[in-house]
């Protein structure tokens, strides 16, 4: 079996311009490394979002369209 | 004057609609010079639609004559839906927006389009494409955003009311910093077909004038289920002005959410949020205190939502207009493509909690109330750099982007949980600080707009802030 996956964390720089090439955008776009900067805090908030929720993928999903 | 006054006079022959809009011409040609806040007129158009209303034996509806402005978000046919970018300048509209049609079906006439942070993501106004919109408090400072020339427009008293939309706070920020009252309706009480979407999920269109009663009357025109737009629910629009009109103090059960009168906000605007509630608990109303589970983690739950949605819908601009957004804009829309969907699929289920938990805590409550934003309108240098304040003692995080950004998060930890849960909210001026008006907000619970417009109307009688004008308003 193979090690888990690390969790989520900013994605490296070499990662950023792989999607921005994915994504056929601009190469100015390597100022995406100033987004790195946002995702170095934001993703690891994220990421503990998932610690309000019971483990296992027990409990409630995503609410039904409208209903939320 | 208010909105259902003027509808009066045009209805009974006092006023024309003509003249109405001949007026409004008038005041866009000299204030808007200073204010920025229209991106397009129709001014030729408006006076023929003016002048054939006047012609016409067709029923007056409830807004016959009342010349309106619309947020450049919402499609007016004929004229380009810009979203304040230039990536957008030749989108033209092939048909009203369904929220403009009803508008348009009760009578009002469409002055124009109205500035926007561009694309709708931004709490600012400030499109390098088409200029920043002026603060009429103090044109050296901000409207907020994203619907900053729609409360502008309306501080003014260029018009007495617009449309603005609202994903994350987009009404609530500029009606605060602009000084007047705005709703943002509960998520999917009001069709958004027609609208630039930003996040398919909390997107809304509500109403912006002076008055709650005058925001009611806005609402009962555009809202109700939209057969062209599935995320309109089949739920019974209420009689909202009759709401904001009749709301008596000594029946209303009303919730203050402590905690956000605490933290990170400036303190004067805590102490007239709190004369808020003393004035409706002497007018009778019965106050309780209200905590509201997992409240500070919401707005982290309602961006991680908003940032996937936003980028997958603005993915082709993206890629064939880069150059042409704003940095900003162009920075959250990057942003975005790295929210994984585990992230995305978490905030879905972690909305549900929140939800839940809210609608425990709030109970049989008529509304919530809360300071609107925790800061006033901040300073824009003559070279457009925005001056963020963060209070007493706290230098801004170094570097534009940064300051920005912590900016918007002080702002969404007010707005955003609300927009998470698809809640309604009236912003409703409650004062000043430093010369720049401040609001407080009536949250109802999820299609519970009529509670809290009765708390905002009941409010608005007892005082006055909302009658307050800004000097250039004359």
């Amino acid at each position: 079996m193979p090690d888990a996956p690390p969790a989520a964390t900013t994605p490296a720089v070499d990662e950023i311009r792989a999607v921005a090439a994915r994504e056929g955008l601009h190469p100015a776009a390597v100022e995406l490394e100033g987004v790195r900067d946002f995702l170095a805090v934001f993703l690891p908030a994220v990421e503990e979002l998932a610690a309000l929720l019971p483990a296992g993928g027990e409990g409630a999903g995503p609410a039904p369209l409208g209903l939320a | 004057m208010s909105i259902a006054s003027l509808a009066a006079e045009l209805r009974s022959g006092e006023r024309s609609p003509v003249a109405e809009v001949a007026a409004a011409l008038g005041r866009i040609a000299a204030l808007d010079p200073q204010l920025n806040a229209f991106i397009s007129v129709r001014g030729e158009e408006a006076l023929a639609e003016a002048a054939a209303l006047e012609a016409g034996v067709a029923a007056r509806g409830p807004l016959w004559g009342v010349p309106v402005a619309v947020k450049d978000v919402l499609d007016v046919a004929g004229v380009p839906t810009t979203g304040a970018s230039a990536a957008l300048r030749g989108n033209i509209a092939r048909c009203d927006a369904t929220a403009v049609a009803r508008l348009r079906a009760a009578g009002a006439i469409v002055l124009g389009k109205l500035n926007t942070h561009e694309l709708a993501y931004g709490p600012l106004t400030t499109s390098a494409a088409f200029g920043r919109a002026c603060n009429p408090w103090d044109p050296g400072r901000a409207t907020g955003g994203s619907s900053g020339g729609s409360a502008a427009a309306v501080a003014a008293d260029i018009v007495t009311g617009t449309l603005g939309t609202d994903t994350a706070g987009s009404i609530r920020i500029p009606t605060a910093f602009c000084g007047v009252t705005g709703i943002r309706p509960s998520t999917g009480l009001v069709s958004t077909r027609g609208m630039l979407p930003l996040s398919w999920s909390v997107d809304t269109v509500g109403p912006i004038a002076r008055s709650a009663e005058d925001c009611a009357l806005l609402l009962d025109v555009v809202a109700g289920h939209d057969p062209g737009d599935p995320s309109t629910l089949p739920v019974a629009a209420g009689d909202y002005q009759e709401a904001a009109r009749s709301g008596d103090p000594r029946q209303l059960r009303i919730g203050v959410v402590d905690s956000l009168f605490e933290g990170d906000l400036d303190p004067r605007l805590a102490a007239a949020v709190r004369e808020v509630v003393a004035v409706l608990r002497e007018a009778g109303a019965t106050i309780v205190p209200v905590t509201m589970p997992l409240v500070e983690r919401a707005g982290l739950v309602q961006q991680t939502l908003q940032f996937g949605e936003a980028s997958a819908i603005h993915r082709d601009l993206l890629r064939a207009h880069y150059d042409e957004l704003g940095a900003d804009v162009r920075g959250r829309l990057l942003a975005g493509l790295f929210v994984p969907a585990t992230a995305y699929a978490t905030a879905l289920r972690v909305r549900t909690l929140i939800a839940d938990g809210f609608r425990a805590a709030a109970g049989s409550l008529d509304c919530l109330i809360q300071p609107t934003l925790p800061a006033i309108a901040p300073r824009v240098a003559p070279g457009g750099a925005v001056e963020f304040d963060f209070g007493p003692g706290v230098a801004p995080p170094p570097g534009a982007a940064a300051a920005e950004s912590l900016f918007r998060q002080r702002l969404m930890r007010y707005t955003a949980p609300w927009s998470l849960v698809g809640w309604p909210v009236v912003s409703a001026p409650c004062g000043f600080v430093d010369g720049m008006p401040i609001s407080v907000a009536f949250v109802g619970r999820r299609f519970g707009e009529a509670g809290a417009l009765r708390a905002a109307g009941a409010f608005q009688r007892l005082t006055d802030w909302h009658e307050r004008r800004p000097p250039l308003a004359g």
